[in-house]
């Protein structure tokens, strides 16, 4: 953590110093080019927010008992939660900006003109964000609106409507001191502040931070294997859903998953990429939120292992459960991309169902036999950001053989036989192991776990923080 | 006279420190057993290797003839409840109540039925509060959410670690009857550990001390059970010596 506050804000300072030579290396002048990054950086930086960003609902907790009114706390709550560092990073690039170009350029009032928008968008930015994750625990949905929104501007930039031109008339005139550009953030600002605000005082009790369900979605997830899944397979279903649902770290690594699908999208897009490091992120890609999840096997379950060991209901079900769930996410978090992708041009169908299959047969497989050794405690109730519960080293390893062994396969059959082999390559495993999948499970994957039981079991009840 | 539960030989290791080792055991079919003894002794130890939750050094526990490590047909006739580790935090108590009856292959109505037959046991404080899930309870109630979900199940075998702790006296004593009742009525093979000798003696038809991982003793219970068990664990002495 400490590494975290230093090394964020020296990265962020140094940016700032260096900014001047680094924006005059490109084409244009110098402040057109720092103002076209201003709405992509805010789009971004609220993204951030709303996954990284901390509430402080602790210290507001420790205040609840005391002889405080609602209304103190809820002002205490918004005041801390304007205190943060993704609020004082910024600055450390802006100042130097103003400092060294604006007020050389345009004067002392042009630069506090400047200086005053950005603090201001940058605090609609925070509170917007401590908004949204007020919201969403009440509906996790909300989480998601920061990621829409930028990607609706990526979408508007790439059909040629000009995001990046207005980012620099904005920029343009907060020079000018246009006072509808200047008072528009602290309208905002009062906005959401006073949504904040009349939200807790309606919410502010001690379970403030307690999560509260989006029902619908496990029931509809349930609802799915009425036609196909056996009444085991569908019970721990929808455990598993509730439990990525219901639970602070899983709910992080879901978030965090959604944004990096975004940016996968946005370097898939980008021309400049050599074509193996296209190759090496669409692979990444497609396989990163099941990935994400899968990486955790079986520890996600480890607090309450016990009672689900010593309850009847087959090992098995369990394990094809956590195959089928890791399924639905490959389809659920690919689909919509490789649509974007298509339209775009920029992914090969054939491509994406190759390595589609290869994921769901083999490294699904391979993921659930690792996941055995998995004897870490993860407490469901601490956040992921920081947290190295549960991690070990061999699972950062394993992750890059699964990413590395389909496009070596890709890449050598491609190269010494054909573009078609290549795709067969990856292709015909992965439906053969996907065909396979519950005879793997059944006599390779529950096997091996009987056998780890009492080590994986006694790793469960052991806390390491 | 049939044994439900059978224990041969049975050792357990912690690094170099013997946890318990129990030479010959047998549980009776319709048995109410109350295990005894200090903290460390191995009363939790024990019923872990009952439920096949740690591997054995050494020895073998039967349940109904089966070998619990290394099968697990024993699993749907026993129910169980030893810490909040059995207990799923993230979902409401009903949805918890139906997911582990489901698992005993009772359906989601008659888990609703049989609930019922523990609203006074529940106080009002565990049915119906929407969206309450089970790690926003008290100690108390998480407590009386697990040892519900072992008993709705109607099994052959309970097991129970501690499940006096936490309760209040009114939760006690309505817990004492539900357990005489499911032994008497249903004949469930009851196993239960407790530090509370007044409690033991009170529900348990047979009594068995454990001290530093040994079985040392069984009694039947009877009218002397709790002096005996006092006199044993000195709770008479030390208070003689204090005043």
């Amino acid at each position: 953590m400490c590494l975290f506050l230093i090394v964020i804000p020296a990265t962020f300072l140094a940016l700032g110093l260096l900014i001047k030579p680094i924006l005059a290396q490109l084409k244009g002048d110098v402040i057109s080019n720092f103002n076209s990054a201003l709405i992509w950086y805010f789009a971004a930086d609220l993204c951030l927010r709303v996954v990284i960003q901390r509430l402080p609902t602790m210290p507001v907790n420790s205040l609840l008992p005391l002889p405080f009114s609602r209304r103190e706390i809820a002002t205490s709550f918004i005041l801390r939660s304007s205190i943060n560092l993704f609020n004082l990073v910024p600055l450390l690039v802006v100042i130097p900006f103003v400092t060294q170009v604006v007020f050389q350029i345009h004067g002392v009032n042009a630069s506090i003109n400047y200086l005053l928008a950005v603090v201001g968008w940058i605090l609609v930015n925070s509170h917007t964000a401590v908004l949204i994750q007020l919201l969403q625990k009440k509906r996790f949905i909300y989480i998601v609106i920061p990621g829409l929104l930028f990607l609706g501007l990526y979408l508007l930039e790439l059909f040629n409507s000009r995001v990046t031109i207005m980012s620099q008339g904005i920029g343009f005139e907060m020079l000018q001191g246009n006072i509808f550009v200047i008072l528009l953030p602290v309208l905002l600002l009062i906005s959401i502040l006073y949504r904040i605000y009349s939200l807790l005082l309606k919410e502010l009790y001690v379970d403030l931070n307690t999560l509260h369900r989006p029902w619908w979605f496990a029931l509809k997830i349930a609802g799915l294997d009425e036609f196909t899944f056996s009444g085991e397979i569908k019970r721990n279903l929808w455990l598993e859903v509730n439990l990525l649902l219901r639970n602070k770290r899983p709910r992080q690594v879901l978030s965090m998953a959604i944004y990096y699908l975004i940016y996968f999208v946005i370097i898939l897009n980008d021309d400049s990429i050599s074509q193996t490091f296209a190759l090496c992120t669409f692979v990444v890609f497609i396989s990163f939120l099941p990935g994400l999840y899968g990486q955790f096997l079986f520890s996600w379950e480890s607090t309450f292992f016990d009672g689900i060991f010593s309850r009847p209901g087959a090992l098995t079900s369990h394990v094809l459960a956590k195959y089928y769930l890791m399924c639905l996410m490959l389809i659920v978090s690919g689909l919509p991309f490789f649509v974007i992708l298509s339209i775009t041009h920029k992914i090969d169908p054939w491509l994406y169902l190759s390595m589609t299959a290869f994921t769901a047969g083999v490294t699904f497989f391979l993921i659930l036999f690792v996941g055995t050794n998995n004897d870490g405690r993860i407490d469901l109730s601490r956040g992921h950001m920081l947290n190295s519960q549960g991690v070990k080293a061999s699972q950062s390893i394993v992750a890059a053989i699964f990413i590395m062994l389909p496009i070596g396969l890709y890449m050598f059959f491609t190269h010494f036989v054909s573009a078609l082999a290549g795709y067969l390559s990856v292709g015909i495993p992965g439906v053969i192991s996907f065909a396979l999948h519950r005879y793997l499970v059944e006599r390779v994957v529950v096997p091996r776990f009987q056998r780890l039981k009492y080590t994986n079991l006694t790793g469960y009840r052991t806390m390491n923080i | 006279m049939y044994f439900m539960i059978v224990i041969k030989n049975l050792e357990k290791w912690y690094r170099n420190s013997l946890a318990l080792e129990v030479e010959d055991l047998v549980i009776e079919q319709n048995e109410f057993l109350g295990i005894v003894g200090n903290n460390g002794a191995g009363k939790t130890t024990l019923l872990r290797l009952l439920l096949d939750l740690i591997k054995a050094d050494k020895g073998v526990v039967t349940s109904d003839n089966i070998p619990v490590s290394s099968s697990t047909a024993w699993k749907s006739y026993t129910s169980s409840y030893i810490d909040e580790q059995f207990l799923i935090d993230f979902l409401t108590p009903e949805e918890f109540f139906h997911f582990t009856g489901n698992a005993y292959g009772f359906s989601s109505n008659i888990i609703d039925e049989k609930l019922k037959k523990y609203e006074v046991f529940f106080n009002d404080e565990i049915l119906g509060k929407r969206k309450k899930y089970i790690r926003d309870f008290s100690r108390g109630n998480k407590q009386k959410i697990g040892i519900c979900s072992a008993l709705l199940v109607e099994p052959k075998v309970l097991i129970l670690d501690e499940p006096f702790n936490g309760l209040d006296p009114s939760s006690q004593a309505i817990l004492n009857q539900l357990l005489i009742r499911e032994n008497a009525q249903r004949g469930t093979c009851i196993i239960l550990s407790s530090h509370d000798l007044d409690q033991v003696t009170q529900v348990c038809k047979k009594i068995a001390i454990i001290e530093k991982g040994k079985l040392v003793r069984t009694i039947v219970n009877s009218d002397q059970a709790l002096s005996e068990l006092k006199s044993y664990f000195s709770v008479g002495k030390i208070l003689e010596d204090e005043s």
